[in-house]
């Protein structure tokens, strides 16, 4: 069994705190964008309000910030425990990249990753993984985290997720339809697409025999890659990693309570999300209550999974669901899914779904268990 | 100390484009005959292996990685993609600077022009594991699928989540590939912090979990805690430079080849990597 024993985000919102509170409220962080934006086409989104929006590694501190906390909380200090961090990343350094392109700033390769950042800035960090996998990396990161203590290859991981805005995807996102979207509007019928938030999360996870603090239980993940189109999503591929995830849990999906969908709010995931669940769920399909994050905080892209695993774990602690912010009339192919539409607290929350779906069909699905 | 088991080596290619392997390898003493003694395509005439279709903007790296996936599977030349989808083998990629070109260019692109001039078939290229989710999509690896950018030491750690894959039942195959450019962008970037040229080079290995009593099967790659006498390994120094993200998976393939291609059963390559063919059929001095 695998424990959560920490967890800690920081969004638009704030910290894990913060951003469950303005979650709950129903608040939506979006505001107009400077910086990485400039000459992108894209007018909005959901940046974390600190720092110059200029900065190639304004993600950084995030990051440290939020891997300090969760080892704090945990109890951990780094000097005396041998562990490993998983850094998932959807855009990582690239900003590095563009900067050089732009002005010919010169840098060293070893900047590309996380190791550097962490290593200097937090003292016994030995091993720092840095893992690309779009907008499912920290979900991928959870898998692997999990299974290095189960297979007895760790005592305690460190996952982690982070992603500032970079001009390349801004303007990727700027270039799908025709009209620039103001807002994230996630499963309703008039959603007008995507816009990029940014963040970082980091959880501490450990084996059974784990005596300190303890938030939930991290039940598997699942892992699957579409292999059908290089930005499409497919359902069948989507539903692998669900079946998996509650495959290697031995749940079954009707006793899910809660799902913190993937919910981007585009033209495609959506739908597919939707048939996914649906031919999850069958007849329960109308049994968990379905939330999601991205109309309130936009998409933190490589880290999201982690902060929908915050959410779930406070969900579960708070028997409380915060409501899809931006959703207000479901896209026809919800079917019989519920989704949160106010705030609710309707019982217990003992299991949780959590989904992340990245560019190139690569699909990550948690499951997340009360203690 | 936990006992790592073995994997077994169900394929293996090293592609180097731009190295005459087989006189490289002579130079230190290590056999190279027929299969490496003709030159492989660079990237920009990656067609001569994969064919013409679903090339159209992919990038040098991603190129090169699929080259040595096509020549590790055993695909004859100019084998279209897979129709269907594999859900039991994962791809595990390791690269630093595989996006670097399209990042950049879409960067001044947006700075110059303005973003309605960017191309949106660089869409898929300014996601980091474009070259992992390129090589899932070409082959139909519906497994997992995860792309390792840890600088030095990412070769390591995409063979250790490999080894994760396969011990905890997510994939029953697990393609191993390692690809980095020294074209273009990439190149530049490494020469401003280098001495010397990024090699375009990429490696890929196919592995699943060994299949019977250790020893008893195919070749195979094992992690020897213990230094040991090698009755042959690739030398320290580097053979044509660091291929960064790509070097161990270069690496593990070119033991590979020597370990059974040429018959030399058992190579060493970094410290505490080892691979052996089923049966050691020769025996190297010094």
């Amino acid at each position: 069994m695998t424990i959560i024993a920490s967890s800690a985000v920081r969004s638009c919102f704030g910290d894990g705190l913060q951003t469950f509170a303005g979650l709950v409220d129903g608040r939506c962080g979006v505001r107009p964008l400077t910086g990485a934006a400039a000459g992108t086409g894209v007018v909005a989104g959901y940046p974390i309000d600190a720092g110059n929006p200029t900065d190639p590694h304004r993600g950084d501190g995030w990051l440290i910030e939020c891997v300090r906390q969760a080892l704090e909380d945990a109890g951990i200090e780094p000097v005396r425990t041998t562990l490993r961090v998983i850094v998932g990343t959807g855009l990582g350094q690239q900003s590095v990249v563009e900067h050089w392109a732009r002005d010919e700033r010169p840098f060293d390769v070893e900047d590309l990753h996380y190791r550097t950042v962490l290593v200097n800035a937090i003292p016994g960090l030995m091993e720092v993984q840095t893992l690309h996998g779009a907008c499912s990396a920290a979900g991928s990161a959870l898998a692997l985290g999990q299974d290095m203590i189960d297979l007895g290859r760790a005592d305690i991981v460190v996952v982690a997720g982070v992603d500032a805005m970079t001009t390349s995807m801004l303007a990727m996102i700027g270039r799908i339809g025709d009209t620039p979207t103001t807002r994230v509007m996630p499963f309703d019928r008039s959603r007008t697409g995507v816009l990029l938030g940014e963040g970082a999360c980091a959880v501490v996870l450990a084996g059974d025999e784990w005596s300190g603090p303890r938030l939930g239980r991290l039940l598997s993940t699942g892992l699957s890659c579409d292999a059908k189109h290089e930005t499409a999503p497919d359902v069948a591929g989507i539903g692998r990693s669900m079946t998996d995830a509650y495959r290697r849990a031995g749940v079954r999906p009707s006793d899910v309570d809660l799902v913190v969908a993937h919910g981007t709010a585009t033209a495609l995931n959506d739908p597919a999300e939707c048939a996914a669940l649906l031919d999850l769920l069958g007849d329960a399909a109308a049994r968990p209550v379905v939330t999601a994050v991205k109309g309130a905080v936009g998409h933190t892209s490589g880290g999201s999974a982690l902060l929908s695993v915050d959410v779930a774990l406070r969900a579960i602690r708070h028997s409380m669901v915060p409501p899809v912010v931006g959703l207000t009339n479901p896209l026809p192919e919800a079917g019989a899914l519920r989704f949160a539409m106010s705030k609710s607290a309707d019982g217990p929350v003992n299991v949780v779904q959590v989904d992340s779906f990245g560019f190139g069909g690569v699909n990550a699905v948690a499951l997340v268990g009360a203690l | 100390m936990t006992v790592v088991p073995p994997l077994s080596a169900a394929g293996w290619c090293a592609y180097l484009p731009n190295i005459d392997i087989g006189h490289e390898l002579a130079q230190v003493g290590l056999p190279a005959s027929g299969l490496w003694t003709h030159r492989q395509p660079a990237a920009p005439d990656a067609a001569q292996i994969l064919g013409r279709k679903g090339l159209l903007a992919k990038g040098p790296a991603t190129r090169l990685a699929l080259c040595a996936v096509h020549t590790a599977l055993g695909w004859e030349r100019g084998r279209p993609a897979a129709s269907s989808v594999d859900a039991e083998t994962a791809v595990v990629a390791c690269s630093q600077l595989s996006n670097a070109d399209s990042v950049a260019e879409v960067s001044k692109v947006v700075q110059h022009e303005g973003a309605r001039y960017v191309s949106v078939l660089d869409a898929p290229n300014v996601s980091g594991n474009v070259l992992a989710t390129a090589v899932a999509l070409r082959f139909g690896f519906g497994g997992p699928c995860l792309m390792f950018t840890s600088g030095r030491e990412c070769g390591a750690h995409a063979l250790d989540a490999a080894r994760l894959l396969l011990a905890a039942g997510r994939a029953r195959r697990v393609v191993l590939v390692g690809a980095e450019t020294g074209a273009g962008v990439a190149g530049r970037i490494w020469t401003g912090g280098h001495d010397t040229a990024l090699p375009s080079a990429a490696g890929c290995v196919v592995l699943e979990s060994m299949p019977g009593p250790v020893g008893g099967n195919g070749p195979a790659l094992y992690s020897s805690a213990v230094p040991r006498p090698m009755l042959a390994a690739l030398p320290g120094e580097r053979l044509w430079g660091d291929e960064r993200g790509a070097g161990l998976v270069v690496r593990l393939a070119l033991a590979l080849h020597l370990a059974v291609d040429e018959r030399l059963g058992e190579v060493g390559v970094d410290a505490g990597l080892l691979v052996r063919s089923a049966v050691p059929t020769s025996v190297v001095s010094g």
